[in-house]
């Protein structure tokens, strides 16, 4: 018996490595990262900031990870990323009086490890269905 | 001669002075007695032929008138009665002889009739030649002579019967200068005896035989025997109270009356006077002495703690200065060390300024580093994206690509690290450069104050000088204020033994007649 059979298969997470909190990202949706200094596109979301939370503190060398979605690519800021793999069955749904909130509709699920920070997977199509919300409050997130 | 007649006796000298006498009349006599005597006679003698002459020229004057040498011839033949006439003669006017009497003894021509008369003096005779006048004129002239022989005669027996008396008045002179000297000599003998005895100290006879014999009449010589005897009388008095006094007793007096008796009264009241005197000076020069003996013992305790003191003081300000010379080298020390400092921190500041550089160097290689990490970790990130997506065959890769992003993320940490090392080096750096500085400004202020202390030092080390040597006269004129003080109590201490001494000494005298009046 496996992990793999318990939790269903491994789905590789790119985590947007917070202050106490995580986000992640299904790396199979990632399209690459950038370096922040040298990102010349649009600004990236800052999930941190649309939390109320704090970037974990890192290395200068911040990030842009570029993500596609069904209406194009959407790029999200980061202080520090990491990879990790979890079940897909890891992946819990958030309750539906929080899944139906504006900001619940931008949480695909959220894993909870006791070696880790609850980390949240983010739902990167949602940011794309009102990127006005998405990106009005990016890049006001303060790094911890 | 004054020494000649002082030792000559009075008997000598009264014979020598009646001799003298006699001689002097002698003299006296035999040179002006017989001269005298001579000018008398021949005075009489010329008198009595002018006046012989002039008695013959009135008798010749009528017979030569008439020519009558007769009447002449008498005239003349009258002088046979006078012996001493020698020759006479009558002249006429012509120069004839009209007549004459021992006329041949007549050596020279008539005189001239001029109407004067006139006296010549020979050997043997005196001659006159005296006018013959009438009542027409001149008549002649007469010549009358004197023989001188007679007249000399009587002076050589006059000599004679002089020189006769003479000699017995020098026998009655030296018999009456022996009875006379005999007659003063005698008492003055026994006076000089008795002068004699009380010229060696011999005031008391045996039996008083010899003052009985001083009083002898009435005279100047019994007057002196008596006032002999009364000075006898006032020198046995005053030897007793002369003795008196030898024996310390001031209380008596002379009764006798005159000056040397008042001045031995004066003499003793005097001497009371000043035994007295002597005698408050003593107690208070004892009781002076005494003061200033404790005052010298004292003086010489102060003066002897005071050098006590003034060497302690001495050695005290020669250990100053041992210490302002130990202070000096030390400033010389400090000041070399100082500007060695100086130079050190100067060379540190250089050095730190060096060092900024590479710190800066390094700052920006580690940002190469940090940047190349990056790349790298942004490149392993990709590599992990890439081998997810590629699924089960890229899972190796994906091992590679995450273990490169943890070397990455590792280098990047590293880096990180190091910068803040850097950081902190560039701010011990900064600090320490401002230490640095500070500390050259405080090795130029140690440098400056080092040169203060060693000027002040060297001043201090002088004024020490001049303290230890002002400290030295100190200690010599101490010394020699000990050695006078030693001196002035030694010297007291004999005062006070004389003192005690003249005490003693006063103590002997008696100055009031109850007996109470010691001196002392």
């Amino acid at each position: 018996v496996t992990a793999e059979t318990i939790h269903g298969e491994v789905v590789p997470l790119v985590v947007l490595v917070g202050h106490g909190l995580d986000w992640a990202i299904e790396a199979q949706n990632v399209l690459n990262a950038q370096s922040a200094a040298e990102w010349s596109g649009s600004p990236p979301i800052d999930v941190a900031a649309l939390w109320g939370a704090r970037w974990e503190r890192g290395s200068n060398a911040t990030r842009v990870v570029v993500v596609s979605t069904q209406q194009g690519a959407c790029a999200f800021f980061s202080a520090r990323l990491a990879f990790r793999n979890v079940g897909r069955g890891e992946i819990l749904p958030l309750p539906p009086f929080v899944a139906r909130g504006s900001r619940g509709r931008l949480i695909r699920g959220v894993v909870f490890d006791e070696s880790e920070p609850t980390t949240f997977v983010l739902n990167p199509d949602a940011f794309m269905d009102n990127p006005k919300h998405a990106l009005s409050d990016s890049l006001q997130g303060t790094i911890g | 001669m004054n020494d000649f007649l002082r030792r000559l006796s009075l008997r000598a000298k009264l014979l020598g002075l009646g001799t003298l006498l006699w001689a002097v009349v002698a003299a006296f006599v035999m040179l002006y007695v017989p001269r005298r005597i001579e000018l008398l006679t021949r005075d009489l003698t010329e008198q009595r032929l002018t006046s012989t002459a002039n008695v013959i020229a009135a008798a010749a004057a009528s017979p030569l008138e008439v020519d009558g040498a007769s009447g002449i011839e008498a005239v003349l033949n009258g002088l046979t009665t006078t012996p001493d006439v020698a020759f006479a003669a009558v002249w006429r006017l012509d120069g004839s002889i009209a007549a004459g009497y021992h006329a041949d003894h007549l050596t020279s021509t008539g005189p001239k009739a001029n109407g004067e008369s006139s006296l010549v003096v020979r050997d043997d005779h005196i001659r006159v030649d005296y006018p013959i006048k009438g009542p027409r004129g001149a008549l002649g002239v007469v010549t009358l002579g004197i023989g001188l022989e007679p007249l000399r005669g009587q002076l050589r027996a006059s000599m004679t019967t002089l020189a006769t008396g003479l000699v017995l008045m020098l026998f009655a002179v030296l018999l009456m200068t022996h009875f006379i000297g005999s007659a003063f000599i005698y008492p003055l003998q026994r006076m000089i005896d008795v002068s004699s005895r009380v010229a060696e100290g011999e005031l008391s006879f045996a039996n008083g035989a010899e003052e009985a014999a001083l009083v002898d009449g009435s005279d100047e010589l019994g007057r002196m025997a008596a006032a002999l005897k009364r000075m006898l009388t006032s020198l046995r008095e005053l030897s007793a109270a002369t003795g008196r006094v030898a024996q310390g007793d001031l209380t008596g007096r002379l009764t006798i009356k005159g000056p040397v008796a008042d001045a031995f009264n004066a003499m003793v009241e005097g001497q009371r006077a000043i035994l007295q005197q002597i005698s408050e000076t003593s107690i208070q020069l004892a009781g002076a002495t005494t003061q200033i003996y404790s005052a010298a013992q004292e003086q010489q305790a102060t003066a002897t703690e005071q050098s006590a003191g003034v060497d302690e003081a001495s050695q005290t300000m020669q250990g100053l200065l041992e210490s302002a010379a130990h202070i000096a080298e030390s400033a010389r020390g400090v000041l070399a060390n100082a500007e060695r400092t100086k130079e050190t921190t100067d060379g540190m500041a250089k050095r730190f300024a060096e060092l900024s550089g590479h710190t800066n160097r390094i700052a920006e290689l580690l940002d190469v580093i940090r940047e190349i990490a990056d790349r790298s970790d942004l490149l392993a990130l990709n590599a992990s994206l890439e081998a997810t997506r590629a699924g089960e065959a890229g899972r190796s890769f994906a091992l590679v690509a995450g273990e490169m992003r943890r070397l990455a993320e590792r280098v990047t940490a590293s880096v990180q690290d190091v910068k803040v090392l850097v950081t902190d080096v560039r701010a011990f750096g900064s600090s320490t450069l401002m230490a640095t500085e500070e500390a050259r400004r405080l090795a130029e202020s140690t440098t400056e104050s080092a040169r203060q202390i060693t000027l002040v030092t060297q001043q201090q080390r002088t004024a020490t000088e001049q303290v230890s040597q002002g400290m030295r006269e100190i200690t010599a004129a101490l010394t020699q204020s000990v050695s006078a003080a030693t001196q002035i109590r030694t010297s007291t201490e004999a005062l006070k033994t004389q003192a005690d001494r003249l005490a003693d000494i006063l103590s002997m005298f008696r100055v009031d007649e109850s007996g109470r009046g010691r001196a002392h």
